[in-house]
C-alpha cells in the first residue's frame, strides 16, 4: 500500500488558530510521528480534524449530515470573537503514486448549520464535488476508519462489546468490509442479473414457435429443478453448518465434562447446604420473633433497673435506719439494766451500781433512740423490690443478640454459597447435572444428523450433476436449433459459470479471512503479552466470537489489561488485513496499559500496522524521554502541543525532533 | 510452545500467496475455479478461461466496488464475456 499522509493544515479548528503544513512525512526506517500533548491541550481536536477532513464527520460512527449541526463546537472561539467565519482543514497525501490535496471548509454565517464545502485535487485534476467521497473511499473507506484512525478510548470496552451478538455482527461486517467482500457480493448480484437476462434472451431468440415454446418449457423445468436443488442445498448446508457448530460446542463441553461434573457436584452440595441453611435461618428468625414476643418488657429493663436501684437504696437506708434504732434500743436496754442492777446480759457478770455517768449515758441513748425513731423509721419494702426485680428481663436481650449474631453468620455463609453457586451456574450455563448427562446423547444425535446432511448433500450433488447434464443437453439442443443463437447460449453459459464461481469465492474468502485475522491477531498478541508461553492464542469463531485460548483450553479468563491487549491485537490484525493499508493515527492508545506493555505495544505492535504511524500521546502514557528511549531512531518526527498564551482556547504545535 | 519473538521479527505476512484484499479475493477465486464440482459442471467454460480472465473479474469487482452506477462494471464484464464466449464457441465447434 503506497498511501502516505504528507501534511495537515488547520485553520480555526478547535484550539488551533493556524497550523500550516504540519509535516507528517516519514521514512521507512523512521515511520513514526509522535505528537506529545497534555490533556485538554488539543490532541483529540487534531485527531478529529483529520477525520473531519477525510469524511466530513469529526467523530466515528457519525455521518457528515449528522455532524453538521455540531460542527460549530469545533470552530475556534477566539476566531469567532475576531469576526472570522471559516473553519478549514486540508490534508496532502500520496496514493498509488498520485498526489492528493483535500480541503474541507465550514463557513459559519448566521445561527444555523454551517455551509460545508470540499475540494479535492488529484495531481492537477480537480475532482467534481459529488465524486470526492467516492475518491476518498477508494483510498481510505470510512468503514475501515476505526482501524486506522484509532481512538484509544475504543480499548475501554472493545473486548466486552464482542460478547454481544450485535457487536459481533458489526465486527464481522467490518472485517468483511475492510477486505472487500462487499465488492464481490455486489459483483455477484450484477452477474446474477446478467445471467437471467442472457438465459431469457436465449429462449426468446428461438424463432420457431414450437421449438421456442419447447425450449422455454424445458428451460423452465430445468430452472425449477435447479432452484429446487439450490434451495434444498442451501437449507441442508445451513442445517449442516449449524449441526457442526452445535457439535463443536457439545464436544467442547464434553472435553470439559470432568470439570463440569465437579462443578455439578459442588453445585448440588451447595444447593443442599443452602437449603439446610435456609431452614436454620428460618428457625433463628422464629426464635428471634419469640424472644421479641416473650421479652416485650426487655426494652424497659434499663428504666426498671434504675427504679430497682432506687428502691434498693431506699430499702438499704430503711434497713440501716432499723439497725440503728435496734442498736440504740439495745443500748438503752443495757443502760436501763445497769441502772436497775443485776447481771450483764452479755457477759453475765454482776453489774456495778449505777453512776451518774450511766444515767447521763442512758438519757443520751434514749434521746438518740427517740431522734432515730422521729427521723422516720420506714419499713423496707422488700416486696416492691422483689416485684421490680421480677419484671427486669436480663436474658432476652443477650439471647436476642446471640440469635442476631448467629443469623448474621448464617446469612454471610449463605451469601458466600450463593455467590459461589452463581459463578458455578454461570460456568455450567444450563449444564445442570441432567444436561451434562444429556451431552453424550446430543453428541450422538448431532453426529448422525451431520452424516444424514452429508448424504443429502451427496444426493443433491448427484441431482445437480443430472440437471447439469440435462442443461448441457438442452444447451446443445438449443444450439442445434435454427436461429438458436449459439452466441447467446455461450453468453448464458459464461454468466452462469461466473456467477457460481463468485459465490464459491465469497465462501472461501470469508473463511480465509477469518483464519487470517485469527492468525495475525494471535501472532500480535503473543508479541505483546508478558509470558506468551502461557497462551495458545486468540480464536475467532465462525460467528466471530473472540476467545482467548490458554494451555488448558478455550475461554481462558484474563485481566482488564489482557483484554486490552486482545483488543489491540484484533484491531492490529484488522488493520493489517485492510484492503487499503497505509497510515495509522492513534489517539492515546497506551493510556490504559502498564509500562512494560506500553513498550511492547510501541516496539511490537505499532510497527506492524503500516508504513506510517502517527501517535498522539500525553505524558501520563508516554513522556518525550520514554518515547525516545523506547522507539529511538524509529521516530521520524516529533511534535509538542502547547498553549502559547495560557489561554485554554488556543493551542499551537512546535516541532521537537 | 510459543516463545517471545525478537523485537525485530515481523508478524509474518501470509505465505500462501493469498494475501488479503484484491489479492486474497483473486486467490480464493482461483481456488474456487479448481473446485471439482464446478469444473465438472462447467467443463467447457473452465477450459476456455485464461488466467488473466479470473484476474479481470476481480479487477472489475474492485474497480467499481464503490460505484452506485453499475453500468460501467456491467459493460466491462460484458466485454470479457464476449472474448471468453468466442473461445467457448470455438472450443465447441472444434468438438474439444
Amino acid at each position: 500500500m503506497s498511501l502516505e499522509f504528507e501534511s495537515v493544515s488547520l485553520q480555526n479548528f478547535g484550539p488551533y488558530r493556524s497550523i500550516v503544513d504540519l509535516n507528517l512525512l516519514t521514512h521507512p526506517d523512521a515511520p513514526i510521528v509522535v505528537i506529545h500533548g497534555e490533556n485538554t491541550l488539543g490532541k483529540t481536536s487534531l485527531f478529529r480534524a483529520l477525520r473531519w477532513c477525510l469524511y466530513g464527520a469529526p467523530e466515528a460512527g457519525k455521518t457528515a449530515a449528522e455532524s453538521s449541526r455540531s460542527l460549530r463546537e469545533y470552530m475556534n472561539r477566539p476566531a469567532i470573537a475576531d469576526g472570522e467565519t471559516d473553519m478549514q482543514v486540508s490534508m496532502k497525501f500520496t496514493a498509488d503514486a498520485q498526489k492528493f490535496h483535500l480541503t474541507r471548509t465550514a463557513r459559519f454565517e448566521g445561527g444555523g448549520a454551517p455551509k460545508v464545502t470540499a475540494d479535492l485535487r488529484i495531481d492537477a485534476e480537480v475532482i467534481q464535488p459529488a465524486a470526492i467521497d467516492a475518491e476518498i473511499g477508494r483510498q481510505l473507506h470510512p468503514q475501515i476508519s476505526e482501524f486506522f484512525l484509532f481512538d484509544g478510548e475504543l480499548l475501554r470496552d472493545f473486548y466486552d462489546r464482542l460478547n454481544s451478538d450485535r457487536e459481533r455482527d458489526l465486527l464481522k461486517q467490518s472485517i468483511e468490509s475492510v477486505l472487500g467482500i462487499p465488492a464481490l457480493q455486489l459483483a455477484g448480484r450484477d452477474i446474477s442479473v446478467m445471467t437471467q437476462d442472457a438465459t431469457s434472451r436465449q429462449a426468446k431468440a428461438i424463432r420457431n414457435r414450437d421449438d421456442a415454446a419447447n425450449a422455454r418449457r424445458q428451460l423452465a423445468v430445468l430452472k425449477s429443478r435447479q432452484e429446487s436443488i439450490e434451495k434444498d442445498r442451501a437449507e441442508v448446508e445451513t442445517a449442516l453448518r449449524k449441526a457442526q457448530v452445535d457439535l463443536d460446542d457439545v464436544n467442547e463441553q464434553i472435553a470439559a465434562v470432568d470439570e463440569l461434573k465437579a462443578d455439578a457436584r459442588e453445585m448440588e452440595t451447595l444447593e443442599a447446604a443452602i437449603k439446610g441453611t435456609e431452614a436454620e435461618e428460618r428457625q433463628i428468625r422464629e426464635d428471634m420473633r419469640n424472644l421479641l414476643t416473650g421479652g416485650w418488657l426487655a426494652p424497659a429493663s434499663a428504666k426498671l433497673s434504675v427504679v430497682l436501684k432506687r428502691v434498693e437504696d431506699q430499702n438499704d437506708n430503711a434497713q440501716r435506719q432499723q439497725k440503728a434504732i435496734q442498736a440504740a434500743r439495745e443500748r438503752v436496754d443495757v443502760l436501763q439494766k445497769q441502772i436497775q442492777g443485776g447481771t450483764c446480759p452479755t457477759c453475765h457478770q454482776e453489774l456495778p451500781p449505777p453512776e451518774e455517768a450511766t444515767r447521763l449515758a442512758l438519757a443520751s441513748a434514749e434521746d438518740d433512740l427517740a431522734r432515730l425513731k422521729a427521723a422516720g423509721g420506714a419499713e423496707p419494702d422488700l416486696r416492691l423490690e422483689r416485684r421490680i426485680r421480677e419484671l427486669i428481663d436480663t436474658s432476652t436481650l443477650p439471647a436476642y443478640q446471640q440469635a442476631q449474631e448467629r443469623l448474621n453468620k448464617v446469612l454471610s455463609a449463605q451469601y458466600s454459597r450463593n455467590r459461589r453457586l452463581t459463578s458455578i451456574k454461570d460456568r455450567l450455563k444450563g449444564n445442570d447435572a441432567a444436561a451434562i448427562r444429556k451431552l453424550a446423547y446430543d453428541q450422538q444425535q448431532l453426529e448422525s444428523a451431520i452424516e444424514e446432511y452429508k448424504n443429502s448433500l451427496r444426493q443433491l450433488g448427484d441431482d445437480q450433476t443430472k440437471v447439469q447434464s440435462d442443461q448441457n443437453r438442452q444447451a446443445s439442443a438449443i444450439r442445434r436449433l435454427a436461429n438458436a443463437q449459439p452466441d447467446l447460449a455461450a453468453e448464458a453459459y459464461f454468466f452462469e459459470y461466473v456467477q457460481q464461481l463468485v459465490e464459491r469465492t465469497i465462501e472461501r474468502y470469508q473463511e480465509r479471512t477469518r483464519a487470517e485475522v485469527e492468525r495475525t491477531s494471535t501472532a500480535m498478541f503473543m508479541k505483546l503479552i508478558r509470558n506468551p508461553e502461557g497462551y495458545e492464542g486468540i480464536r475467532i469463531g465462525r460467528d466471530y466470537r473472540v476467545e482467548l485460548i490458554g494451555r488448558r483450553g478455550p475461554a481462558m479468563k484474563t485481566s482488564e489489561g489482557g483484554r486490552q491487549l486482545i483488543a489491540l491485537s484484533l484491531i492490529g490484525a484488522l488493520k493489517r488485513a485492510a484492503v487499503r493499508g497505509g497510515p495509522v493515527v492513534l489517539d492515546s492508545p497506551l493510556a490504559r496499559l502498564d509500562l512494560e506493555h506500553r513498550a511492547n505495544v510501541l516496539q511490537e505492535w505499532v510497527p506492524e500496522l503500516g508504513n506510517q504511524a502517527i501517535l498522539l500521546v500525553q505524558s501520563g502514557e508516554l513522556t518525550e524521554e520514554q518515547a525516545r528511549d523506547i522507539m529511538g531512531n524509529r521516530i521520524g518526527q516529533a511534535y509538542r502541543i502547547y498553549r502559547p498564551n495560557d489561554d485554554p482556547e488556543e493551542a499551537d504545535i512546535v516541532r521537537t525532533q | 510452545m510459543p516463545t517471545r519473538k525478537k523485537a525485530t521479527d515481523k508478524v509474518e505476512e501470509p505465505t500462501n500467496g493469498a494475501g488479503q484484499g484484491r489479492q486474497g479475493a483473486l486467490a480464493a477465486l482461483r481456488e474456487a475455479s479448481q473446485d471439482p464440482r464446478l469444473m465438472s459442471q462447467f467443463r467447457a467454460a473452465e477450459a476456455s478461461f485464461e488466467p488473466e480472465d479470473y484476474e479481470q473479474i476481480i479487477t472489475l469487482a474492485w474497480r467499481y466496488q464503490f460505484d452506485d452506477d453499475r453500468s460501467r462494471f456491467k459493460r466491462e464484464l460484458r466485454e470479457l464475456q464476449q472474448q471468453v464466449s468466442r473461445r467457448i464457441l470455438a472450443r465447441l465447434d472444434l468438438g474439444i
